[in-house]
């Protein structure tokens, strides 16, 4: 398994892994913030004002 | 031109990719010991599969 180092640049490997697991995080972040569910900054007083707006 | 690479593309010697490995693989296992209870922590807030 080591030798995977004699065939990827650690140092480019290491940018490299850091940059798409930055982007996905953001991306992932992102589409839950964007879903009622799991919105965690306002997500609870939307869905109050949804209840109580619901005759 | 001769190859003296020894078969290592990237100029590492066996010594240091093992060591370079070592290292990697304990980051990696903490990183996915971290993602595992924040997943945890997430599911016991709102689980996201079933009804």
């Amino acid at each position: 398994m080591w030798r995977i180092w004699l065939l990827f640049d650690p140092r480019r490997a290491l940018v490299a892994l850091a940059v798409f697991l930055f982007t996905l995080a953001l991306l992932i972040h992102f589409i839950l913030l964007s879903s009622p569910r799991y919105n965690w900054i306002d997500g609870a007083e939307r869905a109050a004002a949804a209840a109580t707006a619901t005759p | 031109m001769s190859d003296h690479s020894g078969g290592s593309l990237t100029g590492l010697t066996p010594e240091a990719a093992k060591e370079f490995h070592g290292l990697f693989m304990t980051s990696f296992i903490g990183f996915t010991l971290i993602a595992v209870v924040a997943h945890g922590l997430v599911w016991a807030w709102k689980p996201w599969l079933g009804a």
